[in-house]
C-alpha cells in the first residue's frame, strides 16, 4: 500500500513537469506558427510580376519531383505514375458535384481513389491554407473560382497553388482564359424576371433601369460584403473597360451623358452608389432569390440577380423565370478554376484529374459531364454546352482583368460599405 | 522525527511543502488543468489577438509599402476610426446590443414565468410540458427563422408569400397594405428578437426552475402567515431568491445572442438589418479574417462586460441558492380561476411556438417540389427514394444513401465520445470550480472555462486546425503528434469549445455534494481517486448524465466549429444537411435535420426516463 | 487509546483568526468535551486534530509522535493518524447501505472479506442496528443514521474517536439514551474520545475533562465537577451550569488573614486559606460573589441573623425542584430548592447561604479569588 502511494506521487510528478513541458511545447508552437507568414515568399513583389515557367535550374525540390511544368504527358503515362505514387488523389471543390466526378475518375481509372470533399469558398481557402502552412497538405486538387484575382496573385504566386496547363487540352481553349487559370467552365451572374408576370419578355432590357424609381426594393442579390462572389462582381463594374460601356450605356438609354455625383470615380461607383440607393433585398442564399423571382403565380415579382447555374434547377422546381441579356452586361464571369496544390504527394494522379474533369482528350468526356448543365460553358471550344443553352458569344459579359480586379477589390469594397 | 522538536529545519519545511503539493492529486490535477486550460483557451485568444495586428498578404493593396506579416494598425484603425467605421462597427453594434438587450428580457421573462409555472403552480399536464419546454433548444434556429418567414413573409420579397399574407390577399388587400402590416413583423429587429427568445428561454427556464425547485415552499409560506398578498410574496420572497439564476440567465442568454448568426442572416438580410455577428461571419466569409477577429475580440469583450457586472450584480448574493437547500416540501401554488386560461395560452404557445416548427419540417421533407400543397406532390423520395436521375441530380433518398449512414455513424461517434469525454473533464473542472469556490484558483479555472463560449465558433475550429497540424515539440522531443484528419483533434476541439457548458453542470453538480462526505472517506483513508471513483462520481451520477445531455444536444448541432477541421472521411450530419441545402434539396436536408432532431429527443427521453437526468439540475449554480 | 498534545496551534481562516495559541493535552483514555458556544473554534480543534484542517502554526504529537508541524509544514495526512470521526450531519453516504458505509474503511485498508464481515457484524451489534444492514441511510431513522455513523467510526477500532456535536440533531429523550451509550461505549472500548458540544449539560454527564473555549482560546480544562465548583472566571462560571449561577456585586476588604465581603447578601468573611494564590494580599477590592442557585436557602421567616430579606419575583415549582427569582437590593436571584413549593408574587422571603461553598471574582479581573470548598 505504502509503496504503491509512493509510485502514485512519482508518476503525478512526471505528469506536473510533462504539463509544463506541453506549456512551453505551447509557447514555442506559438513562435513558429507566428514566423508561419514570414516564410511565406514575400506578398510585396508577388502583385508586380506575374510568375513565369522558371528555368529548370531554378526549380524547387516539389516543382522538380512532381514535374508540375511537364505538360505533354498521355493519359496514360500518369495513370501508371500514379498507382506507382499512392494511387490516390484528394479534390476538395465548390461544387457538390465533385462526388460525381470523383465516382466517374475511378471507375475510368480502376485502382486509383478519388476523395471528394464539398466545402464552401471560404472554408476550403481557410482549410487549403491551414493545412500548407502546417505543413501537412490534403488537398491534390483543389477546384475554386477565381473572382477577384486573388487565386492568381496570391495562392499561384506565392506558389501554394500551380496552374497546371496541359498543352493538348489548352490548344482548345482561347489564351484569354489560360492566362491566369486552368480554366474549368464559365458560369455567370445574370438578372432573372418571372416569365409569368412578364410574358412580353423582360421589363428590363439596360442594366440602368434598375436604378430607377419603379424598381425600388423589387431587386433581389446577395450582399456584396457577405462573401467574396458578390464582392468580386460588384468590383467588375468599377475596372477596366466596364466604367465606360456603362457609361455609354446610359447615354444609350436616356440619350444624355451620365453626370458623376460626388466620390464617385467612374460610371461603376456611380451604378452602384444608384443601385444602392433603390435598396435592394439582400437575401441569405442564392438559392432563395431564384425562388423568389421564379415562384409561380405572383402578381408584383421582384427581378433577381442570381448565378446562371440556377437555370439547371428551374425544373425541378417549377419556377418560370428566364435570365436576360441586359445592355451593357450583368458584370464579370466566374471563371472556374482547377489548381494542383503545392507539396501534393500525389503529382501524377492530380495532374489525371485535372486533365479529366477538363474533359480530357480521348473523347470521354464524363470527368467535365457533371459540369456541363444549363447556366455553365465550357471553355473549350471543342465541348458542346448543354442543351438548350444560348450560346456564351451572343451573351454580354464584363471584360475581367484579374490584376485589375485584385488591386481595386478593397476599394470597391469599402465604398459599398460606406453606402451603408 | 523526534517529537517535541523545538527548533525546526527549513530544508524540511520545503521538502515536505512540495510533497504535500505534489502528493496531493486535487494540486496536480488544478495545476494541470490551469496549465492544459492556459494552452487550449488563452492561446487561441492571444493568437486571435495578434492575427489582428498582422498585416496580411491580401491587404497589401490597401496598405502601400507594407510588407505581409509585419506589425499593422489597420484593421483597428479601418475598424474604429475610418470613414467606415459607422457602418462597419457602429451601426451593427448598436443593432447588436438592441437585440442582446431585447432578447434577455423577453427570454428572462418568458423562461422564468413558464419556470415558475411548471414548478411552483398547480398547472396540469407538467409532465408534457415540462418535456415540450426544452425543445426550442433541441431545434437548430434557422429552422424557427424558416417557419417564421413561412408564417409572415410579404410579397414584396417575391417568392410564395407566408401563411399570413396569403389569408389577407385573399381577404383583398392591397400589397401596399399587407407590407405596411407585415414588414416590420416579418423582418429586421421584431423578428429577431422574438425568434431568438423562443430559443434562448430555454436557458433562464432551466436556471431558474433549478433555483425555485431547491426554495423551500416554507419561505413562500411564511410570508403568506405574514399576511402578504401572492403578489408581494412573488416579488418579496421567491423573486429575490431566484435572482442569481435570473442574472446567471441573462449572461448566458446575452452572449449567444449577440453572437448568433443564422437567424439574423435569414431574418435581418431582407431589410439590412446587420449586426456585429453578421457584420462578423460576413467579414469571415470574404477572406478579411483579421476584421472577422478583431470584431470577434470585441465581442469578447462586451460578454467579459455584462459577466463583470453581472457577477458585480450578484456579489453577496450568491449564497442564496443553498438557502432552503434541503428541499423541504413544495405545495404547488393554486392558480385559481386563472388556471384554464394559462393552460390554453400555453398550449397555443407550445403548438406555435415547438410543435409548428418541428411539424412543417416534417411536412417539406416529404413533399417532392417545396410550397406546392397537393396531395400528389407527397413522397418518402427523400427518406427512401433508391436515385432518380430527375430527382436530386439522382441522389438516393437518405436512408439508402450511405453518405448519410456515414454521416450519421461519425455524428454518433463524436456526440458520445464527446459527450463522455466532455462531461468528465466538466465534472472534473466543476469539481475544481466548486471546492474552489472563492479561492484564486478556483475563480480562475471559472473564468477561463467561460472563455470558448465568447470566441466564435469558426475562429476556434480555425486556430485550432493550425495549432494541430503540425507536431507539438519541446527541446525536439514531440509531445503531441499532429492531430490534423484524426478524430481525436474533432474530438478535443469540440470538447473545449464545449467546456463551459461541461463545467458548469459539473459545478452545480459537485456543489450539491456536502464536503463532509467526502472528508468522511478520507479519515476512513480513501485516496483522491477512490473518493472520486467511490463517492464523487456515483453521487453525481445524476447531473452526470444531464452534463452528457447538454454537450450532446449541442454538438449534434455543431457545424461551424467543426467543418474545417473535418475531412471527408469524418463529415456529420449537420454538414450533410448543409451540402444538401447548397445542393438546393431543402427536403433532404430537413429530413436530416429531422433525424438528427429525432436522435437527440430520444437520447433525452431516455436519459430522463432512466437516468433521472435533468437539465435543469445541470444548469442551476 | 492515546495521548494527544496540542502545542501553540494557532488556526486562521483567511484573517479570521481562529484558534489563538491553543495548548492541550489529552490523556491516554480521556473523554475530553470541548465546549463553548458557536463559533468559538471547538469544531475546528477537532478538524485540526482530525487532519481534515492544517493550522498554520504549532504542532501535535500522538503518543510521542509528531503528527503535525506546521513549522516543517508537515502535516500527517487523516488516514495514518489512526482515528476516526463523526460528523455532526454523520455524513453517511448515501448511495451505499449500512453495510457498505460502515465496511468502507476496512475494505480501503484491503482486509479480508470474512474479518471485515465479522468486524462490521461487532460493530453493528454494538450498536444494536445489525438487522438494518442492507438498508440505505435514507430509509432509516434519525437515531439509527446516528448509530450507523457511529459505528463506522468504530469499527476500525481507531485509538483516537472524534465526534462532532453528535446528539444534536436528536430529539431530547433520544439523546439522552445516546448519552449513556456514548458513555458505556467510551467505558467499554477505552478509546480516546474528543467530544464537541455546545450542550453543557452533555459536558457535565459524560466527560472525564473538559476544555471550555472563549473565542478561539481556552478558558479552563478541567474534570466536570471542579469546573462547576471552581470556573476559574466569571464567563466559566456563567457558562457552566443551568440554572446559571447568580453574580452578586460587592466590595471586599482584604486582609492577611482574608477577607470581608459586603453586598446585598450581607456580610461575609472568607478565611485566606480558602482564597486562591492569585487572590490579592490587602487593600479594598470591587468582588463579584458567585452563587449557585441550590447552594441558597429560602424560607419565609428571619430564622437565623445572617439571612437577607428578598421579595419573590416569581415561582416556578417544577414538580421535584422549584425555581424562585427573588428580589434582593438591587439584584434578581435564583434560588433552587428541592420539593415544590408555592411563592406568592412579592412575597417576602429570606435567603442564606453556605459562605464555604460560595465562590468569589474579582471584578476588575475577572478571575476566581475564593474557591469553593
Amino acid at each position: 500500500m505504502f509503496k504503491r502511494k509512493n509510485w502514485l506521487a512519482a508518476l503525478l510528478a512526471l505528469v506536473m513537469v510533462l504539463s509544463l513541458a506541453a506549456c512551453g511545447g505551447g509557447n514555442s508552437g506559438s513562435g513558429s506558427s507566428g514566423g508561419g507568414d514570414a516564410q511565406q515568399p514575400s506578398g510585396g513583389d508577388a502583385g508586380q510580376t506575374a510568375p513565369a515557367d522558371p528555368a529548370a535550374g531554378d526549380l524547387t525540390e516539389w516543382e522538380q519531383s512532381s514535374g508540375i511544368y511537364e505538360t505533354g504527358e498521355t493519359d496514360e503515362e500518369l495513370y501508371q505514375k500514379a498507382l506507382e505514387e499512392g494511387a490516390t488523389v484528394t479534390l476538395y471543390s465548390i461544387s457538390s458535384r465533385c462526388t460525381k466526378v470523383a465516382e466517374a475518375f475511378m471507375e475510368k481509372y480502376p485502382g486509383l481513389e478519388c476523395v471528394p470533399f464539398d466545402i464552401s469558398t471560404n472554408d476550403l481557402l481557410e482549410k487549403v491554407t491551414r493545412e500548407y502552412e502546417a505543413g501537412s497538405p490534403t488537398a491534390d486538387v483543389v477546384h475554386i473560382k477565381d473572382q477577384d484575382g486573388s487565386m492568381y496573385l496570391e495562392y499561384v504566386a506565392n506558389k501554394i497553388f500551380y496552374n497546371y496547363k496541359p498543352a493538348d487540352i489548352f490548344a482548345h481553349i482561347d489564351p484569354l482564359y489560360t492566362e491566369t487559370t486552368t480554366p474549368l467552365y464559365i458560369e455567370l451572374t445574370q438578372l432573372f424576371y418571372n416569365t409569368e408576370a412578364y410574358p412580353d419578355g423582360s421589363p428590363v432590357t439596360n442594366l440602368w433601369q434598375l436604378t430607377e424609381p419603379q424598381w425600388k426594393g423589387k431587386i433581389m442579390m446577395q450582399n456584396p460584403l457577405d462573401n467574396l462572389a458578390w464582392g468580386s462582381w460588384i468590383t467588375g463594374f468599377c475596372v477596366g473597360d466596364e466604367p465606360q460601356r456603362l457609361a455609354d450605356a446610359y447615354k444609350e438609354l436616356y440619350g444624355e451623358d451620365l453626370v458623376l455625383s460626388d466620390g464617385c470615380e467612374n460610371a461603376g461607383f456611380e451604378f452602384l452608389k444608384r443601385l444602392h440607393a433603390n435598396n435592394p433585398i439582400f437575401t441569405a442564399s442564392s438559392d432563395e432569390i431564384a425562388e423568389s423571382v421564379g415562384t409561380p403565380g405572383q402578381s408584383d415579382p421582384p427581378v433577381g440577380f442570381c448565378a446562371s447555374s440556377k437555370l439547371r434547377k428551374a425544373a425541378d422546381n417549377g419556377w418560370v423565370f428566364a435570365p436576360v441579356n441586359l445592355v451593357p452586361d450583368t458584370g464579370i464571369p466566374a471563371v472556374n478554376t482547377l489548381y494542383i496544390v503545392e507539396g501534393s504527394d500525389h503529382p501524377s494522379a492530380a495532374k489525371l484529374l485535372v486533365r479529366f474533369m477538363m474533359g480530357g482528350v480521348d473523347g470521354d468526356t464524363s470527368g467535365y459531364a457533371p459540369f456541363n448543365t444549363l447556366g455553365g460553358w465550357p471553355v473549350r471550344d471543342d465541348l458542346e454546352p448543354a442543351e438548350g443553352s444560348t450560346p456564351f458569344a451572343e451573351i454580354n459579359v464584363a471584360p475581367f482583368d484579374a490584376n485589375e480586379m485584385y488591386y481595386n477589390y478593397n476599394t470597391v469594397r469599402d465604398f459599398w460599405q460606406q453606402l451603408g | 522525527m523526534k517529537p517535541n522538536e523545538q527548533n525546526f529545519s527549513k530544508s524540511r519545511r520545503l521538502k515536505n511543502q512540495i510533497k504535500a503539493v505534489v502528493t496531493n492529486p486535487y494540486n496536480v490535477i488544478v495545476l494541470v488543468a490551469i496549465i492544459l486550460l492556459t494552452y487550449l483557451i488563452v492561446f487561441p485568444l492571444v493568437d486571435m489577438l495578434a492575427t489582428t495586428f498582422k498585416l496580411a498578404q491580401r491587404d497589401l493593396r490597401s496598405v502601400p509599402g507594407g510588407v505581409a506579416g509585419e506589425f499593422t494598425f489597420y484593421y483597428w484603425q479601418r475598424l474604429l476610426a475610418s470613414d467606415m467605421s459607422m457602418n462597419l462597427l457602429i451601426k451593427p453594434l448598436m443593432n447588436s446590443l438592441v437585440i442582446g438587450a431585447g432578447v434577455s428580457v423577453c427570454a428572462i421573462t418568458l423562461g422564468s414565468v413558464l419556470a415558475w409555472l411548471m414548478v411552483r403552480s398547480d398547472l396540469p399536464f407538467k409532465p408534457f410540458f415540462s418535456l415540450a419546454v426544452i425543445i426550442p433548444y433541441m431545434i437548430p434556429s434557422w429552422v424557427k427563422s424558416q417557419a417564421w418567414l413561412s408564417m409572415f413573409k410579404t410579397p414584396r420579397v417575391g417568392g410564395a408569400p407566408g401563411f399570413v399574407a396569403s389569408i389577407m390577399l385573399k381577404a383583398g388587400m392591397s400589397t401596399e397594405t399587407i407590407e405596411t402590416v407585415l414588414a416590420p413583423i416579418a423582418y429586421g429587429q421584431i423578428a429577431v428578437i422574438i425568434v431568438l427568445t423562443l430559443h434562448y428561454y430555454a436557458y433562464t427556464y432551466l436556471l431558474v426552475s433549478a433555483a425555485l425547485n431547491s426554495i423551500n415552499s416554507e419561505l413562500e409560506e411564511m410570508g403568506e402567515i405574514q399576511g402578504a398578498s401572492k403578489g408581494l410574496i412573488l416579488r418579496k420572497i421567491t423573486l429575490p431568491l431566484v435572482l442569481p439564476a435570473m442574472l446567471s440567465a441573462v449572461i448566458l442568454t446575452f452572449s449567444k445572442a449577440i453572437g448568433t448568426f443564422g437567424t439574423i442572416n435569414y431574418l435581418g438580410s431582407p431589410v439590412n438589418f446587420r449586426t456585429l455577428s453578421s457584420e462578423l461571419y460576413s467579414n469571415n466569409r470574404s477572406q478579411n479574417t483579421q476584421t472577422a477577429f478583431a470584431m470577434a475580440i470585441l465581442m469578447i469583450c462586451i460578454a467579459s462586460l455584462s459577466v463583470f457586472i453581472n457577477q458585480r450584480l450578484i456579489g453577496s448574493r450568491k449564497s442564496y441558492a443553498t438557502i432552503g437547500g434541503k428541499g423541504g416540501r413544495s405545495t404547488p401554488i393554486g392558480l385559481a380561476g386563472w388556471k384554464p386560461l394559462i393552460t390554453l395560452v400555453l398550449i397555443v404557445f407550445f403548438i406555435v411556438g415547438i410543435i409548428m416548427p418541428v411539424m412543417i419540417l416534417i411536412v417539406e421533407s416529404c413533399m417532392m417540389t417545396e410550397g406546392t400543397y397537393s396531395l400528389s406532390n407527397f413522397t418518402l423520395y427523400y427518406w427512401i427514394g433508391e436515385g432518380n436521375p430527375n430527382i436530386m441530380e439522382g441522389v438516393p433518398g437518405i436512408f439508402k444513401n450511405s453518405n448519410f449512414k456515414l454521416s450519421l455513424w461519425n455524428s454518433l461517434k463524436l456526440t458520445f465520445v464527446n459527450g463522455v469525454f466532455g462531461t468528465i473533464f466538466g465534472q472534473m473542472l466543476g469539481y475544481i470550480c466548486a471546492k474552489g469556490r472563492g479561492t484564486f484558483h478556483g475563480r480562475l479555472v471559472e473564468q477561463l472555462v467561460f472563455i470558448p463560449y465568447l470566441i466564435p465558433s469558426v475562429a476556434f475550429g480555425g486556430i485550432y486546425l493550425s495549432m494541430f497540424s503540425k507536431d507539438q515539440t519541446i527541446f525536439g522531443v514531440t509531445l503531441i503528434p499532429a492531430l490534423y484528419g484524426t478524430f481525436a483533434l474533432l474530438t478535443l476541439t469540440s470538447v473545449v469549445k464545449h467546456l463551459p457548458f461541461a463545467s458548469r453542470a459539473g459545478t452545480s453538480n459537485m456543489m450539491q455534494i456536502s464536503g463532509e462526505l467526502e472528508e468522511a472517506a478520507a479519515i476512513e483513508g480513501a485516496g483522491f481517486f477512490q473518493r472520486f471513483v467511490k463517492i464523487v462520481f456515483p453521487l453525481s451520477k445524476g447531473g452526470f448524465i444531464s452534463g452528457f445531455m447538454l454537450i450532446f444536444v449541442s454538438i449534434m448541432k455543431e457545424l461551424d466549429l467543426i467543418i474545417l477541421i473535418m475531412t471527408p472521411t469524418t463529415t456529420t450530419l449537420p454538414y450533410l444537411a448543409f451540402q444538401y441545402q447548397n445542393q438546393n434539396c431543402p427536403q433532404a436536408s430537413d429530413c436530416v435535420a429531422i433525424v438528427m432532431f429525432s436522435i437527440v429527443f430520444l437520447v433525452y427521453a431516455l436519459a430522463n426516463i432512466f437516468g433521472d437526468a435533468d437539465l435543469a439540475k445541470s444548469m442551476a449554480g | 487509546m492515546s495521548k494527544i498534545v496540542l502545542t501553540n496551534v494557532d488556526k486562521f481562516y483567511g484573517k479570521n483568526h481562529v484558534l489563538k495559541n491553543l495548548n492541550l493535552t489529552i490523556e491516554d483514555g480521556d473523554f475530553m468535551t470541548l465546549l463553548g458556544p458557536s463559533g468559538c473554534g471547538k469544531t475546528t480543534t477537532l478538524r485540526v486534530v482530525s487532519g481534515l484542517e492544517k493550522p498554520q502554526n504549532g504542532s501535535i504529537h500522538m503518543d510521542g509522535k509528531e503528527i503535525v508541524n506546521a513549522a516543517e509544514a508537515y502535516f500527517a495526512p487523516p488516514s495514518q493518524r489512526n482515528l476516526n470521526l463523526v460528523f455532526q450531519s454523520y455524513a453517511l453516504w448515501p448511495h451505499m447501505t449500512v453495510f457498505d458505509n460502515v465496511s468502507f474503511g476496512l475494505k480501503i485498508r484491503k482486509e479480508s472479506s470474512d474479518v471485515i464481515a465479522k468486524k462490521v457484524a461487532s460493530a453493528l451489534e454494538r450498536m444494536q442496528i445489525g438487522e438494518y444492514a442492507k438498508r440505505y441511510p435514507t430509509e432509516l431513522s434519525g437515531g439509527q443514521q446516528q448509530r450507523v455513523a457511529i459505528a463506522r467510526a468504530i469499527v476500525s477500532e481507531p485509538r483516537l474517536l472524534l465526534l462532532d456535536e453528535p446528539l444534536s440533531n436528536l430529539d431530547a429523550k433520544l439523546r439522552v439514551d445516546m448519552r449513556s451509550e456514548l458513555k458505556r461505549l467510551h467505558h467499554e472500548t477505552g478509546t480516546t474520545i474528543i467530544y464537541v458540544t455546545h450542550d453543557q449539560v452533555e459536558a457535565l454527564t459524560m466527560s472525564t475533562r473538559i476544555a471550555l473555549y472563549r473565542k478561539g482560546e481556552l478558558v479552563q480544562v478541567a474534570p466536570p465537577l471542579e469546573l462547576y465548583d471552581n470556573p476559574c472566571n466569571l464567563y466559566t462560571a456563567d457558562f457552566i451550569g443551568n440554572p446559571s449561577i447568580n453574580f452578586i456585586k460587592g466590595a471586599a476588604q482584604v486582609t492577611e488573614d482574608g477577607m470581608t465581603v459586603d453586598s446585598a447578601m450581607g456580610q461575609v468573611t472568607f478565611a485566606r486559606a480558602d482564597m486562591t494564590p492569585q487572590a490579592p494580599k490587602s487593600g479594598r477590592v470591587e468582588v463579584t460573589l458567585g452563587l449557585r442557585p441550590e447552594q441558597l436557602t429560602i424560607s419565609r421567616t428571619r430564622d437565623d441573623e445572617h439571612r437577607v430579606e428578598a421579595h419573590v419575583y416569581s415561582g416556578m415549582p417544577a414538580g421535584s425542584e422549584t425555581l424562585v427569582t427573588v428580589r434582593v437590593g438591587g439584584a434578581l436571584v435564583t434560588v433552587k430548592e428541592l420539593g415544590s413549593t408555592h411563592y406568592g408574587s412579592d412575597e417576602t422571603v429570606y435567603l442564606s447561604f453556605n459562605a464555604k461553598k460560595a465562590n468569589v471574582f474579582d471584578t476588575a479581573s475577572e478571575n476566581l479569588i475564593k474557591y469553593c470548598v
